[in-house]
């Protein structure tokens, strides 16, 4: 038979995780909201950046920019992967770490070695545990990127990658697909290839669906969107009669001069996607904390009420069999 | 005198940094500053570290001044759209901070090899800040 008070005890405790994971709940949807509507701000300028490339890249015959240059074999690898500062996400960092782990494994196995840049507390635990070395490491600003980090990174990259110490720069990172989903993405950004103007306009578009499920969540940000949706809409307007446009230095120079800011964009978009998917892998580990200790409330409830009957029963058998006793006398 | 206005955006990274009518902008170009007017000739540069000033219509004040580090600038005779990663509102350059940012990255610079690839974002970083205060310095002598 439990005891009657250590179920009490037990019903308080998880009682009051419950208020703390419900506070959490809350706290990430208000911050999912935050999140979205700095990715939001963030579109017009990736979208005016990514058509001024490929005007570019289209009147531009070959363009010999050595950002652009795929290199064969490739001997070193700058890896960036993007996790939280802080845990209580689920399997947010540690989906993405298991995927950064595995592809270093491959990687090492075909005799390449990986420069490590660390995003977030927790990646920068994880691989000091494993003792991998970290050459870069940013930490306090998951919930809040700044697009000085982004900037320090892709200066990094490019410097290293211009001079051949990495012969490929790739980001590891949770995309927000919707509030409620992450994938783990990887991404080469150096060298930037042909292809992946047009796969960021694919990005372009999961950015959109994200809003528009953000929109469902929280009606206050619409306003604010159809805003960013009419300036980015305005900034293509201007984009539109790229045929006849003077280029100073020349559309090589403007070309060689954007890839940089190309590469910042996509990493400062990385950390925002990382941030925004943070808050809503919070959100769902939280709703499935809260979940869970309602549930145990109640079978705790009923255990408790259970013993109680018990208890009672047993009294009144008790004192039934003690004045039948007395009776019989 | 332009007989209409032209729109102006200053985008960056974190949102739009300024965005309203302007009547002459003037931009630090690759080749030198250059100004526009409405119905300028379509164009597109690339950007110098400099300012941007933004004459507004009907402003009583003078000329908007922001300090852009690099990024280009696109042109079609009715709207100008300014792309920079690292913009910012003279007014709310604060000089005592970049000259703290200065002196933290000045030491980072010391503690590594000059051939270091993390060296590069630090020296910018320092060029950057230290424009930022010239900039104050300037306008308040």
């Amino acid at each position: 038979m439990p005891n009657l008070r250590d179920i009490k005890k037990r019903i308080n405790s998880v009682e009051s995780t419950k208020q703390i994971t419900r506070t959490m709940e809350m706290v990430a949807t208000a911050k999912i909201r935050r999140a979205t509507e700095r990715i939001v701000a963030s579109t017009p300028y990736a979208m005016a950046m990514v058509e001024v490339l490929e005007a570019i890249a289209n009147r531009s015959a070959a363009p010999a920019s050595p950002l652009l240059k795929v290199r064969t074999p490739i001997r070193r690898i700058a890896l960036i992967v993007v996790t939280s500062d802080r845990g209580l996400a689920g399997g947010f960092n540690s989906n993405v770490l298991r995927a950064a782990d595995k592809f270093i494994a491959a990687k090492r196995a075909e005799g390449i070695e990986c420069d490590i840049v660390a995003c977030g507390k927790k990646a920068i635990g994880y691989f000091k545990y494993r003792k991998l070395p970290v050459a870069l490491a940013f930490r306090d600003q998951s919930a809040d990127p700044q697009i000085s980090q982004a900037r320090e990174i892709a200066t990094m990259a490019i410097d290293s990658f211009i001079k051949e110490k990495v012969d490929q720069v790739v980001v590891f990172y949770n995309h927000a697909k919707n509030v409620a989903d992450q994938v783990v993405t990887s991404d080469v950004i150096l060298p930037v290839e042909k292809v992946e103007y047009h796969e960021i306009g694919e990005e372009e578009a999961t950015t959109v669906h994200l809003d528009e499920s953000a929109k469902a969540a929280a009606a206050a940000t619409s306003a604010l969107m159809a805003e960013a949706k009419s300036s980015s809409r305005g900034v293509t307007s201007a984009g539109e009669a790229q045929g006849d446009f003077d280029y100073e230095p020349g559309a090589d120079e403007v070309l060689d001069a954007l890839l940089p800011s190309y590469v910042e964009t996509r990493i400062f978009y990385a950390l925002l996607d990382s941030a925004a998917g943070e808050q809503g892998a919070r959100r769902k580990a939280m709703k499935s904390a809260t979940d869970n200790a309602t549930e145990m409330v109640s079978t705790l409830t009923r255990i408790f009420n259970r013993a109680r009957q018990g208890a009672i029963t047993t009294e009144i058998t008790e004192i039934v069999g003690g004045a039948a006793a007395l009776e019989e006398e | 005198m332009a007989e209409q206005p032209m729109v102006c955006d200053i985008v960056t990274p974190s949102g739009m940094l300024f965005s309203g009518e302007a009547e002459y902008v003037a931009v630090p170009a690759a080749e030198g500053e250059i100004g526009f007017l409405y119905k300028c000739a379509p164009f597109m540069s690339t950007l110098k570290r400099g300012t941007v000033r933004i004459k507004e219509v009907m402003a009583a004040e003078a000329a908007q001044v922001f300090a852009v580090d690099g990024g280009y600038v696109e042109v079609d005779g009715y709207k100008v759209v300014v792309l920079a990663s690292h913009a910012l509102d003279v007014k709310d350059v604060d000089v005592a901070v970049a000259q703290e940012r200065i002196a933290t990255n000045e030491k980072r610079l010391a503690e590594l090899d000059a051939d270091d690839s993390r060296a590069v974002f630090i020296r910018q970083e320092i060029e950057w800040q230290q424009f930022l205060v010239t900039l104050i310095e300037n306008k308040s002598a």
